[in-house]
């Protein structure tokens, strides 16, 4: 990237956090630039899910979490959410009992007004959705449910997303198409992006920077191209 | 067959109750996976409540709002303070917890108003009427308004959507920013004051005095349990049918005294072909 470096929305500074007494993350420090995509690689059991579950303090951690001049560290999940951080969780964590349009509208609940607003726009970006906007989330393909946690994200207008492995378990036609979103909505709205990803070389496709983590600690941190220059990283990640 | 006709329509303005009581129920266990055995007493205690009001000349109305008030706010004290605090604690230290505080009410509410079986009022008045009285086509009229009000604050209003997507699943509705916690407190609550209204329906049946509510609350349990412990129209049905099926059988086929037996004894014969119960979609696992 040219230019001056962007201010950072969010700072992580020697992080920890812990699943029961194991340290699953040990003292990472980490910026992340406004309107930036950073590609979060690392193998599994890196630490990966466990970084966006510290942000979002669904796990214990110690270290101190900026965002956008205030820390965050010690305020619970909703509160987090609520100043615009939203998580689309592995696994999806969809409302499996509520149709797609009552997941949207109650991840639109703290939001208030500009639901309606915004249950179009994901609407347009994925007409799936609207085909099936009344039927039990718990219902929708894998695809669908990818999609669904994604535009629930959307609805929150969130200004840092988090996003979980959003290809996995998908078809390479739906993959494509979810990392077509993305792309635009990283690109076109600059909502400044965290995504963890299996498929590094799409990960690194849409991302302008890149952080690799191993066994909890941060052993990179610089652009995708760093990565792909890198013969060791490239090897683990790229298998190139 | 006029007294057949009369007993299912008695039968079934106890359902009434019944049913709220099993909607109470439902609902607790629906948002947190735990059965509230309490929900019977902190009822008794807002309708003595309403009864301390009644006896300082406060019109009807009033003495209701109390026990709504009373109702709502234990059950959000309860959750907010105990339940809560016991989230990583075993489903069994619950029902310990919530059969403790079922006693605490029971004598708490003696202590406080006695002991004494007591009259309490019905809002309808009273008439001659050929099947049913006006109070029990009240408790009827009155149990189906708060099942229909129920429904609708929770389709069609933001907050109830807030709490079925909290039910649904907790850690996503914190991520997405809602108050999870107090969403489940206010369950709680809700479920407390829909217990208190029975309270309210049943005490002009069978008086007013600590104990009041443990028949109720074990044919509320068995309504739950027989519509399906998950599914809120199944305890609204299942309420119904245990009133009516317990009144008729009291009257023909087993007398008075064993008529809780033989609603009891269906119920487990259902639940031994349809262990998820009439409308349910999971067996219970906990509890």
């Amino acid at each position: 990237m040219s230019g001056p470096a962007p201010t950072a929305l969010l700072a992580l500074r020697e992080l920890s956090a812990f699943h029961g007494p194991v340290r699953a993350l040990d003292t990472v420090s980490l910026s992340l630039g406004a309107g930036t995509v950073t590609a979060l690689l690392g193998a599994n059991g890196a630490g990966k899910t466990t970084l966006l579950g510290a942000i979002c303090a669904t796990v214990r951690t110690t270290g101190e979490i900026w965002l956008d001049g205030g820390r965050i560290d010690a305020l619970p999940t909703d509160a987090i959410a609520r100043l615009g951080v939203a998580h689309a969780p592995e696994g999806r964590g969809t409302f499996v009992s509520l149709t797609v349009e009552e997941n949207l509208r109650a991840a639109a609940y703290a939001g208030g007004r500009a639901a309606e607003a915004r249950a179009a726009r994901v609407y347009r970006l994925f007409p799936r959705l609207h085909a099936r906007r009344r039927q039990p989330a718990g219902q929708l393909s894998g695809g669908e449910q990818q999609m669904l946690a994604l535009g629930r994200a959307l609805m929150t207008a969130p200004r840092l997303l988090l996003l979980d492995e959003p290809s996995f378990g998908l078809a390479p036609r739906a993959v494509g198409q979810l990392f077509a979103v993305l792309r635009a909505i990283t690109r076109e709205e600059g909502v400044t992006t965290l995504v963890v990803e299996q498929n590094a070389a799409l990960a690194l496709d849409l991302a302008d920077q890149a952080s690799v983590l191993e066994t909890g600690r941060l052993v990179f941190a610089g652009t995708p191209q760093g990565v792909r220059a890198s013969p060791a990283l490239r090897r683990a990640y790229l298998g190139v | 067959m006029d007294a057949l006709i009369r007993q299912v329509l008695s039968g079934a303005a106890l359902g009434g109750i019944y049913a709220l009581v099993a909607l109470a129920v439902v609902m607790v266990y629906q948002a947190t996976r735990h059965v509230n055995f309490a929900i019977g007493e902190t009822a008794m205690f807002s309708a003595s409540v309403a009864a301390a009001c009644f006896q300082a000349a406060a019109p009807y109305w009033v003495g209701l709002l109390a026990a709504v008030a009373t109702a709502f706010v234990l059950g959000v004290a309860i959750e907010r303070l105990l339940v809560e605090r016991l989230e990583r604690a075993s489903a069994l230290s619950v029902v310990v917890v919530m059969i403790g505080l079922l006693l605490v009410f029971n004598s708490v509410a003696g202590w406080l108003f006695g002991f004494t079986v007591r009259p309490f009022p019905s809002p309808f008045p009273p008439a001659r009427t050929r099947y049913l009285s006006p109070h029990e086509i009240g408790v009827i009229a009155v149990s189906l308004i708060v099942v229909v009000a129920l429904y609708g604050f929770l389709q069609h209003t933001r907050l109830g959507l807030a709490m079925r997507a909290t039910a649904d699943n907790r850690t996503s509705s914190r991520l997405v920013g809602i108050r999870a916690g107090w969403m489940l407190a206010l369950g709680w609550g809700v479920a407390s004051a829909i217990a208190a209204v029975a309270a309210m329906l049943v005490a002009p049946i069978v008086y007013l005095e600590p104990n009041m509510m443990s028949p109720v609350l074990i044919y509320g349990f068995a309504a739950a349990l027989l519509g399906g412990i998950d599914s809120p129209a199944g305890a609204v049905v299942g309420g119904f049918l245990v009133g009516m099926f317990e009144n008729v059988a009291g009257a023909y086929l087993v007398g008075p005294e064993l008529k809780l037996v033989a609603a009891l004894a269906v119920i487990v014969a259902v639940l031994m072909v349809r262990p998820a119960g009439l409308f349910g979609t999971r067996p219970v696992a906990r509890v």
